[in-house]
Parts: C-alpha cells; structure tokens; sequence
C-alpha cells in the first residue's frame, strides 16, 4: 500500500473539511481544526505502524483469512460511507469528497482497505465537527472510528504475527503513560545517576576488587537505564512538523502566493521538551518565509522562477546534535535594508560595518530589537523580531545560523541538543571552587607553561587577549570574573564547622601549587569565541543538570547546579551568559574586537592547506616539519641519555631511540649541541624532541623548543636554500620559517641502516614524462621539483578523478605517480579504472603515502601497482624510476 | 482581618535568631537538618549563603541572620530547616530551633509599625506567649526577597 498520495489526499479532504467547519461552526473553528490535524496526523502515524508489513510478504497460507477480513473492511467501508452520507445531508463534508469516496469503493476489492483506512481519517474529524455542533451527538460518532480500527488493525496486522508469533499483538507493544509519570522517572534515573557517580568514586578509593566490581555492573546498567528513558522522552520532530503545512497553506491564500512546503526527516527523534520549545521559534521562521521570503507569483514569473514557492524543512542528526533547516528559494535577504535599519537602531556601529561580510551582515536579522518589516503585516512583523527565535533556540542550548544568497533563498540553521537534562561536561577548578562547563561550548584545551604565558597573552589596557594561533581571542580569568577569591573566602567561612571541609582543603593543597602554568579553557558561545583561564582542568563527566532557584538566575552566568561524584553542588558555568555579563563590565571595543577576531575566523579556510610543527632551535630561527610526520612529542631527561658510539640514544617503548642533533647535522653551529647540553645542563633538565618515523624506525630531533601547530597554506619556495637538510622556507606571519627535509636529516645520520646512502653523483637525465597526482600542493610541488631535476616532465593533476581528465587529454605518460590519501577518487580508485582501460593499463604506477603500512602494500600490490613508497623520499622514488625506465629501454 | 487569621496554621516550628524567636507555619517545613557542605554561588547577594545537596535535590540556602541584617555568626554550628517553597526547596539557617508552637488565635497582634525595617517586611504577625514574645514569619516573602535584601540591608546598617 502506498502511504504518500493516501495522505496527501486526506489532508485535502481535512482542509476542506476543516475550512466548511471554520465557515459555519464557531469562532473557535481554527483552534478545533488544528486540534484536528493532530488527531489527523496521530492517526497517520499509527496507520503507518500497522502497514509495516510489506504486502508481499505474507506466507501464502493466510491467504484465505485475508480474504474473509477484507470483506468485513468493505462493509465497514460501506457504514463508513453511510455516516459520510449522513455528514453530507448535515453539510458538513463536501459532497465531491463522498463521490472520490464511492468510486474509490467501487473500484474493486484490491482498493478496500486504503478506502477504509481513508474512512478511517475522515470518521475522527467528523467526529471533532459533530462535537463543535451538538454534543448530543456525541456518543454515536465515537464509536465508529474505534469499530473501524480495530478492524482495520487485524488484517494487516495478520502477516505480522504469522511471521512472529510470539512479538504479540500491536495493542500489547504500546502503552500509553502519563508524561509525568515519565518525567518523574527521568527524574529519579538522575538521581540514580549521582548516586552512581558517587558510588564510583568511593568504590576507587576502597580498592576492593569485588566492590569495583558492583560498582562496574553498576555503572553499566545506570548507563542503559539512562540511555533507554531517555528514548521514552524522544519523540519524532515530524509531530510539529506536520502542522507547518497547514500554517503554509493558509498563509499562501492570504498573501495570494504560491508556496509548497517540503518537509523530510520527520521522523528524527528530539527530547519532548524541546520539542516545545523549538515550535514557536520554528513557526516564526516559516512565518517569515512565507511573508517575507518567497516573492508573490508576479515577481516570480519575472525573475523566471517557478510559480510555486518552495520552502523546505530538513532534519537531521548531526555529531549528537539535531539540525534543523529550514530554507526558502525566495528573494533572499535584503542586505541594504538590513544595513541601514542596523544603523539606524544603532544595533551596529558604521565602523563595525566595515569590517563585516556578507553573512554577518544577515545575522544582524537576528539581533535584539531589529525587525526591517516596513509594513507591519499580521503575519510576521509583529514588533517581535527574530531575536526572540535566536534567544529561545539558544536558551535551549541550541544555536542559529543564517545564510542568504541575494534572489536565491534564505537558509536558517537551528542546531538543537537531543536533550538537556543529562550533559557532558568538564569539570574545572578554581580557587577550590568546582564548576562544570557544558562540552557543548568547549573548543579546546590550552595550556601554557613558562614564559609563554608573558609572550602569549597580551595585554590592552587591561583587558586580556589571548594568541592563539595567529588569532586574538579575548581571555578572561574566572577567579576574578568571578570573584572567587571571596567566593572561596566565604565558603571556608561557612563550612569551616564540617567535618569534611578538612579534607577538601588538603586535597587543594596535595595538588600543589600550580604558579607555573595557566589552565586555558576555549570557549564558544554566541558565535564568539573566548578564552577562559581556570586554576585546574579536572575531567570530563556526565552530569544531571539542576535548574537553579530564581534568585540565583539573576546572575546569568550560571545554568544551573549539578551534583559530583563527591556529593558537593557544583555551578554549570552558562558559556554565553558568562560572555554576555563579561561584555557588560567590559567596554564596546571588546565587541570590536570580537568582530575582528570573527570576521578573521569565518575567512574560509583554504582547501589546500597543510599542517606544520613550528619549533625553534639555538640560532633563534623558527622551524617546521609538516605534522604528518610527527609521531610523538616528548621530552627527556638529560639522565636517561645513553650513548653507542658517537650516537645519542634514549631508551623509548623498550627501543633505542637516536637523537638527531638538527642543529648539528644542518652545521649551524660549529659545537656538538647535544653534548653541549649534556655537559653543561644539571641532570634533570629536560630535552625536547620530536620522534618522527621513517622506514618504519623512530628517530627523534633535539630542538630547542617547541612553538605552535599552524597549517598553512602551503608554499615552500626552495630557492634560497643552502644546504641539504631544508627543504625551503614559507612566511608565516611574516617571518621566515625553514622547512627542514625530514627524510635527508635523516639520511645525513651516520646511523645503521641508512650509512650506505652514497647518493649516486652521475648525472641523470630522463627524457621521460610523468603524471604526478597529489592533492597536497606542497608535496606536488616537492615531489615535481624533484622529479624536474632528473630531466623528467610532470604533468600535476589535483585527485584522482583530475588524473583522469588529463589522462584523456593525454595518454603518453610513461610512469603515473599517485598519492594513495586523496579526495574525490583515492589513489586506489585512479589505479582501478586506470587498469580497466587498455591505452593505460601498462603504464606502471608508483604509490606514494604518507601511512606507509604493510596492510596498504599488500592493497597496492592486489591493484597491480608495482611500487608503493613512503612519501618525502626522493631518492627511493629515483631509484624506483631507474627500474622502471632502465627496464622499458631494454 | 478575622477571616485572615482564620486560615492561618495554628501550628508553628520556632527557631531562634540573635536571641529573637521567629516562627513559621509547620506544613512549610519538611525537615531540619545539621549543616551540610555548601558550595558558595559566585556574585550571589549576601543573604544567599550557596548551595547544599539535600539527598540528590539542590537547595538554596538562605541566612536570616543576613536578611535581617544582623552580623553573621559562624562560630556556632546552625541548624537548617528545609521549607517548601512554590518552586522547590529552601533551607532557612537559623540559629537554634526551639519547638512546635501551638497558637491561640486571640494572642495574635499585627506587625508593630516602629519594628526594623529590615524585618518588618517579612513579618505577618506577632505572638504573644505567656513568656515572651514570637515573630511569626512569611516565608514566600523571604524566599522572593531578592536584590532589595541588600538595599535594606545596606539602609539598616546606615540606620544603625
């Protein structure tokens, strides 16, 4: 049974039905019509439960009971038909309505039951018009559609049960609960969730193995418990999202426009009260669409656009949130009229407006107090703007975002949390103060140690920022946003008669004192992105977030209140409320440079680029080797240096690990560094290196120090290179930073298996050409000045799917050089379809990458590529090349 | 005024407060409870004391003392009578809870006009017991009274 046109079909008929109900009935026909498409819509959704079975799948053998029910649903049709008969002397259904109805009864016995199940949806809004009539009349109507579905319901449920005889009937697998009944069980499931928690905890300080035990059944079967009630709050998003459609239609007749609402993803899954609480944002926004979006029929003619307007709702799961979009292919937002209303109600200063694009430019829409309606219709542009869509979204933990092309469409993006009441979060100290900070606004860890903390945060008339990366980021400091000093000073005070105070002062003072360092916590919020130093980063937990009585909401950086593992309350830090009551004690000029560091943020980053390792050794020079090639960063102890040889070595994961004294081997100083530092340094004095691998053994680089990761993008210019060893240089905030050649610092080594590396000397010179495919543009341009240099022509393409193209412009290449890790068609696939063509199948292939595994050699070889190679070894490449053009000239 | 008496409880719990006797309505009080941990609440009003875990449930903890503007004494070990409030728990910090007062309508007196202005707004009545006199409290008015705490806090220590 297809379900799609049925209900498309019902829904005519409800509206109809629903519009003569509202023409003749009462004032408060649209209240009752749209009680009636939840009753609509709650059948649909049961009609689609029963019709799960698929038609064809039903055992030959219950044939015959098929046939004796399908009889009963025609009378039923029939009585249905008479009540319809009935409705229609009343004048409350259309007569065409009951003539669809007869021919579709007449049709044949294959039709009878999408018949029934249509007299099915129509008995419960006749029951709702009966009801706005006379009450009197009640009893009879109400019996009908229980008649009809219960036996609607045997039939198709028939099959069901054939197959699985003992799942039992659909009556017994649902069951109706109170929702409080369902809150007071999520409610208690939080409990049972601390007590956990704390049940853990005491457990790892008792030791005992049979307690950890319990405590280990325990915590898995809590985690089940949780993750199950927490389904029984799910309800599908399509239960709103249904009744959009109604909402579209009628605004469409009222504002003589045609639009059509696509819906999809009905069925995702949201918490039952946020469900709620994204209902009126949502139908805010659709509102919006329909009045200010889509253009009436004139314009869209002129703009050749379709008559019909499309506005479509997507939902979807996304990394455990709910997305929901919802866009129009409208006239798209008016920028200069968003402009000047900003300047107008002084939302936006003319000096903030320069430094924004486009995009920020349309999130002004959903700034406080903006509203660029220049009439006020009674449908959106009520004096309430989208504000109050971004604060209810946000309030619920949810975020908005919005993108506009100018006579394409608009696209609101409203990103909401499956639930609120159980989140992760970290947990953070300060000034013995606990507080958890949602996951949902943490970006990253830092943490800064030394004298970074003088270079790294700077300092604008008192007010901190934050390097990060190139970036400025406003940095605050929770002991004093906070005043936890005081806070600290109070809670000693009250708690100082407990019994257990003692104990949580020692704990403070056991972890010693952590001067050195600053704890760095990224933050976003509100698009912003801050940075919030805290005295101790602790862990992550799952937490059951209390709401905080209303003479503590005043203080908006709070969210709430949990419980810890340790029985102590601890404050759920609010990241935007934080924000928004730091902006108030703070000037304008941080929202400036808010808007800097945002408008520097959404530059797009760009596709090419490449990640580096930023270090510095003793000549005060910066450094890089690209991050794929480092394995490991780790400091040593000048203790544990052993030597064999010559040759420094440190004892890691039970191997010898060489040190390679970089400045050493690029001579930039006349002195052994390593030795320089073994003597002069007290023992524990820790080095720094970088173990990176090759050929499968672990080398690590003595370095000086080691910066920053930044990507990049990439563009190593070898020319002023003087030695081997650099690979090039690349500006990097306008300073010059060297590319060390990994590969030939290593070959430099005097170490085991690489002393032969007598680099041939003769002069090569193929008059060859190659088709080099990499996606990374600094090791096409690496692997192609190298290639150049044996007298070879490259040919670049930047996927597998452009090595094609150029392969079909051109199939004289005499070898393909491949990386395996690409976009868009992966090395793998190229070699694939090139073995599929018979002009290409001979050329050899050279497999490059830069996760060299054994696994991946055996793929390459079952593919026919001959050579699979680790990236960033010129030489082997070389050699390889050798072979195979010394072998083609023979 | 009669009515209004009329509904009033005739029961009370009493507690002291820097020698005073207070009272609230018994059916307001769950329970009384020796001091638990309290984590402070940063940039909170003074009255606020923080918050305490009552078995799983978070409750706000509220110091008279500060409410009526007297001195904060942390020396003694105070007991806690946790009140249902409209939207949860409450726990009052008193200095000492005395007992379970049995009114008698006709000893009620309404709230005297020169009492401190600090306390008079939470009051509701004055009872007199053959021994003494008994300050019956309004505990919505104490659980709603928010950032003007302070304000009248701040005035009576002007005024002192």
């Amino acid at each position: 049974m297809e379900i799609g046109p049925l209900v498309e079909e019902l829904e005519n008929i409800s509206k109809t039905g629903a519009v003569s109900s509202a023409n003749e009935a009462s004032e408060n026909a649209p209240e009752d019509s749209s009680n009636l498409e939840d009753l609509i819509s709650m059948h649909r959704s049961e009609t689609k439960e029963m019709n799960t079975p698929q038609p064809g799948v039903a055992p030959p053998e219950i044939e015959a009971p098929m046939e004796v029910e399908q009889v009963t649903e025609s009378g039923v049709s029939h009585a249905a038909l008479e009540s319809l008969k009935e409705q229609v002397a009343d004048g409350l259904i259309d007569a065409s309505v009951l003539d669809e109805f007869k021919e579709e009864l007449s049709a044949g016995p294959s039709l009878t039951a999408p018949v029934t199940e249509k007299a099915q949806k129509i008995e419960p809004q006749n029951i709702k018009e009966e009801v706005v009539q006379s009450k009197v009349e009640e009893n009879k109507p109400a019996i009908v559609p229980e008649k009809i579905e219960e036996k609607v319901k045997v039939p198709v449920e028939q099959p069901s049960a054939s197959k699985a005889p003992s799942s039992g009937s659909i009556a017994d697998s649902t069951v109706r609960v109170q929702v409080s009944t369902l809150e007071k069980i999520m409610n208690i499931v939080g409990e049972l969730v601390l007590n956990r928690n704390q049940v853990i905890q005491t457990a790892s300080q008792l030791n005992d193995p049979e307690m950890n035990r319990l405590s280990n059944q325990l915590n898995t079967i809590t985690s089940e418990l949780q993750s199950e009630v927490m389904i029984t709050r799910m309800q599908p998003i399509g239960n709103i999202l249904t009744k959009f459609e109604r909402l579209v239609r009628d605004l469409s007749k009222q504002n003589d426009k045609r639009i059509k609402l696509d819906l999809s993803g009905q069925d995702t899954d949201l918490d039952r009260t946020l469900i709620e609480a994204i209902k009126d944002p949502l139908v805010h926004i659709i509102r919006n669409c329909c009045d200010h979006g889509i253009e009436n029929i004139e314009e869209r003619k002129n703009t050749d656009k379709p008559e019909v307007g499309t506005i479509s709702v997507k939902a979807y799961n996304e990394s455990g949130q709910v997305t929901i979009e919802v866009s129009d292919d409208g006239r798209g937002l008016n920028k200069e009229r968003i402009v000047s209303k900003a300047l107008e109600k002084n939302v936006i200063t003319p000096g903030q407006l320069e430094t924004m694009d486009d995009q920020s430019i349309y999130s002004l829409v959903l700034a406080p107090g903006f509203s660029t309606a220049e009439k006020v219709t009674n449908i959106s542009g009520r004096g309430v703007g989208m504000d109050v869509v971004k604060s209810n979204i946000e309030k619920i933990g949810g975020s908005v975002a919005l993108t506009s092309v100018p006579g394409v469409g608009s696209c609101f993006k409203l990103r909401i949390p499956l639930t609120l009441a159980i989140i992760p979060a970290l947990i953070v100290r300060s000034k013995g103060e606990f507080f958890a900070i949602p996951q949902l606004n943490l970006v990253e860890l830092v943490r800064l140690e030394g004298e970074d903390r003088g270079k790294l945060i700077e300092n604008i008339q008192s007010r901190e920022f934050l390097r990060l990366r190139g970036s400025l980021t406003p940095l605050f400091r929770i002991n004093s946003s906070l005043e936890l000093e005081e806070v600290n000073k109070k809670s000693k005070a009250v708690n100082s008669l407990l019994p257990d105070c003692e104990s949580a002062n020692n704990l403070t003072n056991r972890l010693g004192s952590i001067e050195d360092s600053e704890n760095i916590v990224i933050l976003s919020a509100d698009d912003h992105v801050y940075a919030l130093v805290v005295d101790e980063i602790l862990d992550t937990q799952e937490i059951v977030v209390k709401p905080l009585s209303s003479v503590l909401k005043d203080i908006v950086m709070f969210g709430g209140a949990t419980i810890m593992g340790d029985g102590r309350v601890a404050l759920i830090l609010d990241a935007s409320g934080f924000l928004r009551k730091s902006l108030n004690l703070t000037n304008s000029s941080l929202e400036n440079t808010f808007n800097i560091a945002s408008s520097k943020a959404s530059v797009e980053t760009p596709k090419d680029t490449l990640e580096f390792l930023l270090f510095s050794l003793r000549d005060k020079q910066k450094y890089a080797i690209p991050l794929a090639l480092v394995t490991r960063l780790e400091e040593f102890p000048i203790s544990s240096i052993e030597r064999t040889g010559n040759q420094h070595i440190v004892r890691y994961l039970d191997k010898p690990l060489p040190l390679i004294d970089v400045e050493k081997t690029l001579t930039l100083s006349n002195c052994d560094t390593l030795a320089d530092y073994l003597g002069s340094r007290p023992e524990e004095t820790k080095i720094h290196c970088i173990v990176t691998s090759y050929r499968n053994k672990n080398f690590a680089l003595v370095v000086e120090k080691i910066l920053d990761i930044f990507s990049e993008e990439a563009k190593v210019e070898a020319d002023a290179v003087d030695r081997s060893g650099i690979e090039g240089t690349i500006f990097i905030n306008e300073k010059i930073v060297n590319v060390l050649d990994l590969i030939s610092i290593v070959k430099l080594q005097k170490i085991g298996a690489f002393r032969d590396g007598v680099e041939g000397n003769e002069e090569t010179n193929f008059q060859k050409s190659v088709l080099l495919v990499d996606d990374s543009s600094f090791y096409r341009r690496v692997e192609a000045e190298a290639l150049k240099e044996l007298g070879i022509e490259v040919t670049t393409a930047v996927d597998g799917s452009d090595a094609l193209n150029k392969l079909s412009e051109n199939q004289s290449f005499d070898v393909i050089i491949t990386d395996i890790e690409m976009p868009v068609l992966d090395g793998w696939g190229l070699v694939e379809q090139l073995k599929e063509v018979q002009a290409l199948k001979e050329i050899p292939i050279i497999a490059l990458t830069t996760k060299y595994s054994i696994a991946d050699r055996e793929r390459s070889e079952t593919l026919g590529i001959e050579y699979h190679l680790e990236k960033f070894n010129k030489s082997e490449v070389k050699d390889v090349l050798k072979i195979i053009f010394n072998n083609k000239g023979k | 005024m009669e009515n209004e008496k009329d509904h009033l409880s005739l029961q009370f719990c009493g507690f002291k407060i820097g020698g005073d006797e207070f009272g609230i309505p018994v059916e307001l009080v769950q329970e009384v409870i020796k001091p638990l941990p309290v984590t402070t609440v940063p940039l909170s009003q003074n009255t606020i004391r923080g918050l305490i875990n009552l078995r799983g449930q978070i409750v706000t903890c509220i110091s008279l003392r500060n409410l009526f503007g007297l001195e904060e004494d942390l020396s003694a070990n105070h007991m806690n009578i946790i009140v249902r409030g409209d939207e949860g728990l409450f726990a009052f910090v008193v200095d000492e809870v005395t007992d379970i007062v049995e009114l008698d309508k006709n000893n009620l007196e309404l709230t005297p006009e020169t009492l401190k202005q600090s306390l008079k707004s939470y009051v509701d009545y004055i009872y007199k017991k053959e021994d003494g006199l008994q300050i019956l409290l309004n505990t919505k008015k104490i659980i709603k009274a928010k950032a003007n705490a302070k304000e009248i806090t701040q005035l009576s220590e002007k005024q002192s």
